[in-house]
C-alpha cells in the first residue's frame, strides 16, 4: 500500500501539487498545508504524485510505503 | 583514460539543475556531484516571486532544498561560483574564483535572465527574476508612488495584480494588443484584461516601448508611435535572454539557447543542458526554442540526471504545463495553442473565472486553458499525452 504525505511544517499551501494532481491533492480555503484526499494510491496515481513530489518548492511530500 | 573520478558538475542550482542532482542519485549514480551558483544562496521558488511574495511584505522565497536534504544525497552545493568558462577538451568549467573544475559530465543549467531594458543614459530598470530583484521590487510596492510596467506576458501582468493588492497605482505599456492572447486565445485573455480593469489596472496597448530617458521626476517613456508617457517608477517585464555568454566560444552548439536533442544532449559529448536554458529542436517551427516553465525544468533536469545515470538517452517530451495566479485566479496551460487554433468553450463560462478552453485545429487538439475546474486538469493532461482530438475532449467534458 502506497500513500503519500504533506510536512505541515515545510507545506505552504500554495497548490502545486493541487494543479498535477487534483484527485490526491486539495488546498481547502483557509487550510494553511495542503490534504491527501486519497487515502491509498492507485497505480495510475503514481506518476502524477510522483511529479508532484518533485515540483514541490517546498518539498514538503514524500512517499510511504506500507 | 577514465574520466570517471571527475564526477559530475552541474551548472546552475535552480529547479533544472537541482533536479538533474536528484535525477542523478535517483538513476544510480554514485560518485561525486558538484553544483555550483552565480547566487550565493541559490535554489528558491522563483515563481513565487511575482505572486505571495510580491503582495507580501516581507516574507523571504522558499529554499528548494536544506543543506541537510543535499549532503544526505551527497551533493556538494559551491554558492557563489559563477562559470565564466568551459573548456570541453581539457574538460574544465573555470569558475570566477578562477578555479578549473574537472567533469565527466557536465549539466548546463544557468537558466535565462530578464532581458534588461535600459534608459538612453545607461541605467538599467528594475526587472524581476531573482531574489535580489524581489527587494528592489518591493521597495517601488512600499514608495507609494504609481509604478508603470513595461510588457504584459505572465510577469508584467501578475505583478500589476500582486501592486494592485498593494493598493499601488498601476499602468501596463505594452506592444500587443490582448495581453497573453497568443497563448490562451482571445476570450480567456479579454476575461483576465477585464479582470485588472475591474481591479484598478490601467493599459496602453498596441504600442511598443520605443526607449526611455530619465526625467528630474521619473521617466519618460517613448512610445513608438511619437508620444511620450511620464512615469515615476518603471519595472520592466520585456522579456528572458538564455544565460550562455560563459559558453561563448566553447564549442557548444548555441542557438537562443544551449542546443540539444531530445536527450537533453549538446553537440559536445558529456555536455548536457536542462531548464530555461536549453534550447530544444522543434519541426514545427523549423529551429531551436526554449521552455521556460517550472515543471519542464524540473522534469527535464530530473530526465537528464537519470540518462547521465544509467547512460542512456531517452527522450524528455511530456505535456507543457504552465500556470499563472492574478487576482486570486489560477489559470493553468497544458499543452500549447498554435497561432490559427480556435478558443471553444469546452466546460463553464470564461467571464465566470470558471472554464474549460480547448485550443485546436482542424479537429486536432493542441492544448486546453483551464480556471477552477481542477478536476479537468488530469482528464485533459491524459488526452493531450494521448494525442486526442478535439471531439474527444467535447466527450470528456462536463459542459455544466
Ligand atoms: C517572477 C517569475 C515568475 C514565474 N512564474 C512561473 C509560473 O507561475 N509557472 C511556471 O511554470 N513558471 C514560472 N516561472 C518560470 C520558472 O521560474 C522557470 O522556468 C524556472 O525557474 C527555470 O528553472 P531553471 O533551473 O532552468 O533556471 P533558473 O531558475 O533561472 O536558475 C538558473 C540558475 O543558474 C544560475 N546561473 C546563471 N548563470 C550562471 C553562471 N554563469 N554560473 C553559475 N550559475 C549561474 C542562476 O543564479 C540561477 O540560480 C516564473 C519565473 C519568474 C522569474
Ligand atoms: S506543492 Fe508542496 S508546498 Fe505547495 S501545497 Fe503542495 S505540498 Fe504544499
Amino acid at each position: 500500500m502506497t500513500s503519500v504525505k504533506v510536512d505541515p511544517g515545510r507545506c505552504t499551501a500554495y497548490g502545486l501539487c493541487v494543479g498535477i494532481h487534483p484527485e490526491v491533492f486539495n488546498v481547502p480555503p483557509g487550510s494553511p498545508i495542503a490534504v491527501v484526499t486519497r487515502e491509498v494510491l492507485t497505480p495510475d496515481d503514481l506518476e502524477d504524485v510522483q511529479e508532484a513530489i518533485r515540483a514541490c518548492p517546498a518539498q514538503a511530500l514524500t512517499l510511504v510505503e506500507g | 583514460m577514465s574520466r570517471s573520478d571527475d564526477g559530475i558538475v552541474i551548472v546552475g542550482a535552480s529547479a533544472a539543475g537541482l533536479s538533474a542532482a536528484d535525477g542523478l542519485r535517483e538513476g544510480g549514480y554514485t560518485g561525486p556531484i558538484t553544483l555550483m551558483d552565480e547566487e550565493v544562496e541559490p535554489g528558491y521558488d522563483r515563481p513565487m516571486l511575482s505572486k505571495g511574495l510580491l503582495a507580501a511584505k516581507d516574507t523571504e522565497p522558499a529554499a528548494l532544498r536544506t543543506s541537510d536534504q543535499l549532503a544526505a544525497k551527497g551533493i556538494d552545493l559551491l554558492g557563489g561560483h559563477g562559470a565564466v568558462g568551459l573548456d570541453v577538451d581539457r574538460r574544465l568549467v573555470v569558475t570566477s574564483w578562477g578555479e578549473a573544475i574537472p567533469w565527466e559530465h557536465v549539466v548546463l543549467a544557468t537558466g535565462v535572465a530578464a532581458r534588461p531594458l535600459v534608459t538612453t543614459d545607461g541605467t538599467p530598470l528594475p526587472t524581476l527574476r531573482t531574489r535580489a530583484d524581489l527587494a528592489t521590487a518591493r521597495s517601488l510596492a512600499a514608495g507609494g508612488r504609481p509604478v508603470t510596467l513595461v510588457g504584459a506576458g505572465f510577469i508584467g501582468l501578475e505583478v500589476a495584480a500582486a501592486l494592485r493588492s498593494r493598493g499601488v497605482e498601476v499602468r501596463v505599456l505594452s506592444g500587443c494588443e490582448l495581453p497573453l492572447a497568443s497563448l490562451v486565445g482571445d476570450q480567456v485573455a479579454g476575461w483576465l484584461h477585464q479582470l485588472h480593469l475591474a481591479h484598478g489596472a490601467t493599459f496602453e496597448l498596441g504600442v511598443p516601448t520605443a526607449s526611455v530617458t530619465e526625467t528630474a521626476a521619473g521617466y519618460d517613456i517613448h512610445l513608438a508611435d511619437g508620444r511620450v508617457r511620464h512615469a515615476a517608477t518603471v519595472l520592466a517585464g520585456i522579456g528572458t535572454d538564455p544565460c550562455t555568454d560563459w559558453l561563448i566560444g566553447s564549442g557548444v552548439a548555441l542557438d537562443g539557447g544551449a542546443v540539444t536533442d531530445p536527450a537533453g544532449r549538446t553537440n559536445v559529448p558529456g555536455v548536457w543542458a536542462a531548464g530555461d536554458v536549453a534550447s530544444t529542436p522543434d519541426a514545427r517551427l523549423g529551429r531551436p526554442r526554449r521552455f521556460e516553465h517550472w515543471t519542464h525544468a524540473i522534469e527535464q533536469g530530473r530526465s537528464v540526471g537519470l540518462n547521465i545515470a544509467r547512460r542512456d538517452a531517452v527522450p524528455y517530451d511530456a505535456v507543457p504545463f504552465v500556470w499563472t495566479e492574478q487576482y486570486g485566479y489560477t489559470v493553468h496551460l497544458l499543452g500549447e495553442r498554435r497561432p490559427g487554433d480556435t478558443d471553444v468553450v469546452v466546460e463553464g463560462h470564461v467571464t465566470d473565472g470558471d472554464f474549460v478552453v480547448a485550443h485546436a485545429d482542424a479537429g486536432e487538439l493542441h492544448g486546453v486553458t483551464i480556471c477552477g475546474r481542477v478536476r479537468a486538469l488530469r482528464v485533459f493532461k491524459k488526452l493531450l499525452r494521448s494525442g486526442a482530438s478535439l471531439d474527444d475532449a467535447l466527450s470528456a467534458a462536463t459542459p455544466a
